[in-house]
């Protein structure tokens, strides 16, 4: 597997950590830097430009800057051989960090890990991110985990990001306990992962979502096809937890059975409706049952209808005198 | 890890770099001279400056009139380079346009223009363009299939129950046409005659719905051109073809001109609610409104509901210029709003409470003698005597035996206003007690001012009077002043008004103070009042002060309100003048004048057409007719009012659908009955994309013959021409209606109907616009030629011809003694049209709304035994829509303050404020992608989080505790739910296709300006259609923009208009409220559209608020500027010691 870093990145890199020594009072490498590459402003550009990679590539290295990665890469001897190449890149935000593996055929994947440059400030930190990304990879490449690329897996867009959150945060999980069996520094600690399991399911009460946490970080045998159903239904996520439904109450944000919203505002209990909109409401949804719950919204437009319906009306003839109004 | 400096560089391999090392070490070594390089000896070529310095150079420029709905029109410059619009600025021309006689607008009315107009090119060349004529893809095979019966099965299969799922294919212009005529034609002789009538009354249409039928097919069709003063041609053009259409129904049904019936044609400053709907029953006039130049003259500025600052910007300086003359500002109003922040003081109010402060500060007036008493007896009706036994008000004829009107036909009200024997007689003459003699004291309408003062009378303010009948009766008579001080006003005591209002008693005590120690004082309101239900008593409430302290007719002063450019009245006809705008629209179609010289005196007016308010389409195409336990079945609808059903509709330059309440039960439900809806625009917007026939305008630009227009809000009299050709296959809006009319001539067989475009089809509209002109009576005297030469300073302006300028409402009556437009002549503080008692609103008294309240719908405040409402036997507890609107029910607010609005109780507790936006005008800009940005505070070019439906999005305002208390956060997506009884639209299932696309979704925003119970969303976005969801939810980027069409949504769901609905009001439908003529100088009784007509509420709703998805980055935590420290409601330490002033210190 060859390891190859972005110009762009290594340009930043470098900067940025010749610029955090000299602030530190050592101004040594600045002026090196200097020294090798002020020559190159006389070249002609692609001359230029070349031997600015070359510069920032040699730096990088003498910088220290590579040993994170390769110390990640290092912890996962399997990885360098199922793998053409290693790139690594810059990004600008959390979002779009990450490792992504591209397939092509005849040839081994290539894999590309997003980062943000300032991460290198937290080595040890920087060390753990790759090591968790590079397990999504193994993953990856794992047939038994059976990844495929991923479509629309959801009905809407919203519900779309919810779950693609959930899938994501699943699988970290799992990522996450197999670095913490192996013994080394993982993304996060933790403790920093349970406040994500709080993040994207709210409405959970906390033991549930402990149970949730502990059971993911104790599954290296799951699958993607498993982890994307884990992520669409909360309900077989509860189960795999071995977690009753009825311990848990309906998470915010879960979609209403009847109009597929999402909705963070449930009916308290649909069996206490008055008897007339119950009937209403099985008559157009014969396979609803109170239990499943909906949401506020959709119940109360049984109760309303009735309540502000005209209680009386006009009918619609009658006999009136004709005329007719011209200006 | 250390490394040895030199070794590393050693190491690196740099050979250039060792080279360096080599000669001499590191030692200066890279600073030294490039040797025989002369940096000074060659110059770098500098042509490429040439682009940069000359990238504003233009090979032409024009000058044209932007004329939205805003009211300003005003005269931008385009540049032109290489045929292309690059920009338009302001044409600065207004201090030298002048009138006939010299006079000149003031300088001050520069620069006049904004960002809209400013960036009108990106609309002309922008995405969203109709380029070419489109129809629907059923309904073309509708009318290929010979339009055949719409049977249930017919029905749904060309798609008419779902329009938003067909396509729109274009089609040729004369292809457009000829669909067009047949069409209309064919609906016509369906609806004809007794079976036409059968079949309307076999689909369910209530039987006074035919009323005005007539037995004509052509009373089924609906044309609406609007704004129409926006383009006086063009658009109001579309009632001169409406009024050909009794062309077509003489042939289909073999009538003559006589009994001939031509359409009905829709209002639309009524159907906008931008009427002051009160206006008419105080003063007799459409509206009071003042040139924007004559804020400068006040010494109170008053903002009732109105927000001048991110409305009319062309020329809301003027307020601000009051500040500079020493006047003192006042905003009224529920939320801290922009205009609050340059007041002196902002008096907060419980939204739809503002009768009760104005009664409030009425009495305080009256109570504490600070009154004009002159004034009062002059011109108002406070000394007039009302009976206690009818509470009309006493006539002469009812105390005077063979009672016989004096001749007043010399005086002002004869002569001037145009006022009929007929009409006096039935109208009457009024009564004082002059207590000179002791004696009642009959008064005509003619008796104001000077007049009123050669009487010599000394009218009774207070007072109770014994009067005997020419029937033998004893009448108590009271005055009006009277009434309203000792026995009205009672319920409106400063403590009480503080309870009803929530509005601090300091501050209305010190607006009294103000009212009653300041002159002029000028009351400015807004569609934060007018679009409530009970609007009418706010409107006659702001005159009480204003009719006290004679602040009416004066420079700075009275009661105005303007929001659309509704003022056809501009172009008044009168006696000596001629028919004035009425001459355009009504010319007779039988008798159509065809020389081009004639004068427009001469035209020769015949009206064929009959009003009608789009209101009761709003109402699913329906009158509020009840069947009443009390009172069996009974129609509120007046005759003058009633409308008929709705077969076809053409309407030009407004986007009726998408702006219109109740928008989802219009288009899933009501407009289903429509058989042919057909549109003229410059763009796609959501109407278009449920219409059946589409045809493609050019803009203001671009426009190729002459087109006129006014503004109520300025003098300026405009007419202008594009400058740059058609970028598309589009038309002017003058030539599809002659093509139009042409077509349905050729289809009928008779030529008049085309001829009625003569001039317009020969590319002459200068001809019709010269008629109007002098046809009317603040216009006769120019010429076209002149105008466009700028013999009036600018070519094409010049100024109508105002008694003053600025145009101050009824200076007339104050400084000539002319009579208001009143039965009585005087400024009203009562009305007695039998209606009106009827409804408990004889006086004016604060009502609760028949929605927007916490406590027992529409109940009326009042103990006063001289208010009797009829509640037709409804009871308190019955809640249908139809049944709040019109039970009347009396209780004084001890006891109202205890009762409960069932949908208030039930979690419905925001009122829901929709103001316009600065960013747009009505909906037009509203996606151009710089006021998309604009106009909310997610716009985002780059759409980073993919929900978003474009490059902006539409956003709720809310308090940040209220939304805190729910677990919303600042950015979230929220769904806004109003009573789901019928919104978004009557019988939504929650698995409806429909019901999806109908909800409202958006996000929310912390505002801390508005109170807790009110939250805000602008009027008029793009709202979401069945196309734009569903590109929402299949698109790869998630961009709510339509397939085929192109529509872009403000919204990822629903709109503003999922929570509002259509109301009719009683007090808008009378039959028998007398007032002024809106465009001749004349009277009537009853409804005339845009002037006394249903006067749309889009503000009588509450609303839910719940959380629908975090706002955060596609779904996942907060949105990053609430989590930044800086947002309202979410302020961090340093935001907070910034706000408190401390991070400065000196």
């Amino acid at each position: 597997m060859e390891l190859r870093y972005a110009p762009e990145m290594l340009e930043e890199a470098v900067a940025r950590e010749i610029l955090r020594r000299e602030t530190a009072g050592d101004a040594a490498w600045s002026r090196d830097f200097h020294v090798v590459t002020d020559p190159f402003y006389a070249m002609q550009e692609t001359e230029r430009n070349a031997r600015f990679r070359d510069a920032n590539a040699v730096f990088f290295r003498q910088l220290g800057l590579a040993q994170s990665l390769e110390a990640a890469v290092a912890g996962l001897p399997a990885l360098g051989p199922a793998v053409e190449e290693l790139v690594l890149d810059r990004c600008a935000t959390a979002t779009d960090e990450g490792a992504d593996l591209c397939v092509t055929q005849g040839s081994k994947p290539h894999v590309r890990i997003l980062f943000r440059v300032h991460r290198l400030d937290d080595p040890a930190a920087l060390e753990g991110f790759f090591r968790h990304e590079l397990k999504h990879v193994e993953d990856m490449l794992r047939p038994a985990f059976e990844y495929r690329a991923l479509g629309r897996i959801a009905e809407r867009p919203a519900e779309e990001n919810l779950v693609r959150a959930r899938l994501r945060l699943l699988w970290n999980l799992v990522a996450a306990g197999e670095i913490a069996r192996a013994g080394v520094r993982g993304a996060a600690t933790r403790e920093e992962w349970a406040t994500m399991v709080t993040r994207n399911y709210p409405g959970f009460p906390a033991e549930t979502r402990g149970r949730i946490l502990a059971r993911l970080w104790d599954s290296p045998e799951i699958t993607w096809p498993l982890l994307i159903e884990l992520s669409l239904h909360p309900k077989k996520l509860l189960r795999y937890c071995g977690i009753h439904e009825a311990e848990s109450p309906r998470g915010p944000g879960s979609l209403c059975p009847l109009c597929s919203f999402p909705t963070f505002e449930w009916h308290e209990d649909a069996a206490t409706l008055p008897v007339s909109a119950l009937a209403q409401v099985r008559a157009d949804f014969p396979r609803w049952d109170p239990a499943d719950g909906a949401c506020r919204q959709c119940l109360d437009s049984y109760v309303f209808r009735a309540r502000f319906a005209p209680t009386v009306a006009a009918r619609p003839t009658t006999q009136v005198q004709e005329g007719s109004h011209v200006h | 890890m250390s490394i040895n400096r030199r070794d590393f560089l050693k190491s690196a391999g740099f050979a250039g770099s060792a080279a360096w090392l080599a000669s001499g070490g590191l030692n200066l070594s890279a600073f030294e001279a490039f040797p025989d390089i002369d940096p000074l000896a060659g110059y770098p070529a500098r042509d490429w400056e040439k682009v940069y310095r000359e990238q504003f150079r233009y090979d032409s420029s024009f000058a044209w009139v932007c004329s939205p709905n805003c009211t300003h029109a005003c005269r931008l410059r385009s540049y032109v380079r290489n045929g292309v619009v690059l920009r338009s600025e302001q044409n600065y021309d207004s201090g030298r346009i002048s009138d006939l006689y010299g006079n000149k607008a003031t300088v001050n009315w520069n620069p006049r223009g904004c960002s809209n107009g400013f960036t009108m090119q990106r609309r002309v060349y922008g995405p969203y363009r109709l380029r070419y004529p489109l129809i629907r893809k059923m309904w073309k095979q509708w009318a290929d299939d010979g339009f055949p019966e719409l049977t249930p099965d017919n029905h749904k299969k060309y798609k008419f129950d779902s329009r938003g799922t067909d396509e729109l294919v274009k089609i040729g212009w004369d292809d457009a046409f000829k669909y067009f005529a047949k069409g209309l034609v064919s609906i016509c002789k369906r609806y004809s005659g007794e079976e036409g009538k059968s079949k309307l009354r076999a689909q369910g249409y209530a039987e006074e719905m035919l009323m005005h039928h007539g037995g004509a097919g052509t009373r089924v069709c609906k044309v609406r051109g609007g704004m129409g003063l926006l383009g006086v041609i063009g658009k109001y053009g579309m009632y001169r073809f409406g009024n050909s259409l009794a062309l077509v129904d003489a042939k289909i049904r073999g009538t003559g001109e006589k009994d001939a019936l031509a359409c009905r044609t829709w209002s639309n400053y009524t159907w906008h609610g931008d009427q002051a709907p009160g206006q008419p029953f105080v003063h007799g006039l459409q509206a009071s409104d003042c040139d924007m130049n004559d804020f400068r003259f006040t010494k109170l500025h008053i903002q009732l509901g109105k927000n001048l600052i991110e409305n009319k910007r062309a020329d809301n300086h003027f307020f601000i210029e009051c500040m500079e003359r020493g006047a003192k500002i006042v905003v009224i109003a529920p939320e801290y709003s922009p205009p609050a922040t340059k007041a002196d003081y902002w008096l907060p109010i419980r939204p739809n409470s503002d009768t009760a402060l104005l009664l409030g500060i009425t009495k305080l007036m009256m109570d504490e003698k600070k009154y004009d008493e002159a004034f009062v007896k002059r011109f108002t009706d406070f000394p007039l005597l009302v009976r206690q036994d009818t509470l009309k008000r006493l006539q002469a004829k009812d105390i005077v035996k063979d009672y016989v009107q004096p001749d007043i036909s010399a005086g002002a009200s004869f002569a001037k206003h145009g006022l009929t024997k007929e009409q006096y007689a039935k109208i009457g003459d009024y009564v004082v007690w002059d207590t000179k003699a002791n004696a009642p004291r009959v008064v005509t309408r003619d008796d104001v001012g000077a007049l009123w003062d050669k009487l010599g009378v000394e009218p009774a303010l207070e007072g109770t009077f014994k009067v005997k009948t020419v029937d033998g009766k004893e009448v108590e008579v009271r005055p009006l002043f009277d009434l309203y001080k000792n026995t009205h006003l009672k319920d409106y005591d400063l403590d009480t008004v503080h309870e009803i209002t929530r509005a601090p008693k300091e501050l209305i005590r010190r607006l009294t103070d103000d009212i009653a120690t300041t002159k002029p004082v000028a009351i400015h309101t807004g569609e934060g009042i007018n679009h409530w239900f009970h609007a009418t008593e706010v409107n006659r409430a702001s005159y009480l002060p204003l009719m006290l302290t004679g602040n009416i007719g004066l420079p700075g002063a009275g009661s105005h309100t303007w929001a659309g450019n509704y003022k056809a009245a501009l172009f008044q006809g009168s006696s000596w003048s001629g028919p004035g705008f009425k001459g355009w629209i009504a010319e007779d179609p039988f008798h159509p004048d065809m020389d081009d010289k004639i004068d427009g005196k001469d035209i020769h007016a015949h009206g064929y057409t009959q009003d009608e308010e789009p209101a009761y389409w709003n109402y699913d195409d329906k009158p509020l007719v009840v069947d009443t336990p009390g009172k069996g079945r009974k129609s509120f609808t007046g005759k003058t009012h009633m409308p008929t059903p709705t077969k076809f509709l053409w309407y030009t330059n407004v986007n009726i659908f998408n702006n219109a309440k109740w928008a989802y039960q219009m288009l899933m439900r009501t407009n289903t009955k429509i058989e042919m809806i057909v549109g003229t625009d410059i763009e796609m917007n959501s109407t278009v994309e449920y219409s059946d026939l589409v045809f493609a305008a050019n803009t203001w630009l671009e426009f190729q013959d002459l087109e006129v227009t006014g503004c109520c809000s300025n003098p300026f009299l405009q007419i202008w021409k594009g400058g740059t050709k058609p970028v598309y296959d589009t038309k002017d809006d003058p030539m599809i209606l002659a093509l139009a009319a042409k077509a349905v001539g050729d289809e009928v067989g008779d030529q008049r109907i085309g001829d009625m475009w003569k001039y317009t089809l020969e590319g002459r509209n200068e001809v019709y616009i010269q008629r109007l002109l002098d046809g009317s009576s603040t216009a006769r005297g120019y010429k076209v030629p002149d105008i466009m030469a700028g013999k009036y300073g600018e070519p094409g302006a010049a100024l109508f011809l105002f008694r003053t300028y600025p145009r101050v409402p009824f200076y007339e009556q104050i400084a000539d003694s002319l009579p208001f437009y009143t039965p009585t002549g005087r400024l009203q503080s009562y009305n007695d049209e039998d209606e009106v008692i009827e409804y408990g609103e004889n006086f004016i008294v604060h009502r609760e709304g028949p929605e927007a309240t916490p406590y027992l719908p529409n109940v009326i405040v009042s103990s006063n035994p001289w208010v009797r409402p009829e509640s037709y036997g409804i009871p308190e507890d019955a809640m249908g829509p139809d049944e709040r609107q019109v039970r009347n029910i009396k209780k004084p607010w001890s006891e109202v303050k205890n009762t409960k609005n069932p949908l208030w109780e039930a979690g419905f507790k925001f009122y829901c404020i929709t103001p316009k936006s600065r960013h747009s005008t009505h909906s037009q800009w509203q996606v151009t992608d710089w006021q998309f940005i604009w106009n909310n505070q997610f716009g985002d070019p780059y759409r980073r989080d993919k929900r978003q439906p474009g490059v902006g999005e539409h956003q709720l305002h809310i308090n940040p505790e209220a939304a805190k208390a729910m677990g919303i956060a600042d950015g979230d997506y929220v769904y806004v739910d109003a009573n789901p009884a019928d919104r978004p639209f009557i019988g939504w299932k929650p698995d409806d296709p429909q019901y999806k696309v109908g909800r409202l979704m958006l996000r929310a925003k912390y505002n801390a300006a508005y109170p807790y119970s009110a939250v805000m969303m602008k009027h008029a976005p793009f709202i979401a259609t069945e196309r734009s969801v569903k590109a929402h939810e299949t698109r790869a980027d998630g961009r709510a923009q339509s397939d085929g069409t192109g529509y872009q949504s403000s919204f990822r769901y629903g709109s503003q208009q999922s929570v509002t609905r259509g109301w009719l009001m009683p007090m808008h439908q009378t039959d028998s409220l007398f007032h002024k003529s809106k465009a001749r100088m004349g009277f009537m009784f009853g409804g005339e559209a845009d002037n006394h007509a249903v006067n749309t509420v889009p503000k009588e709703t509450l609303v839910k608020v719940t959380k629908a998805e975090n706002g955060g980055m596609n779904g996942q935590g907060v949105w990053a500027p609430a989590a930044s420290g800086f947002a309202p409601g979410g302020e961090g330490d340093f935001m907070k010691k910034y706000l408190q002033g401390k991070v400065t210190k000196a």
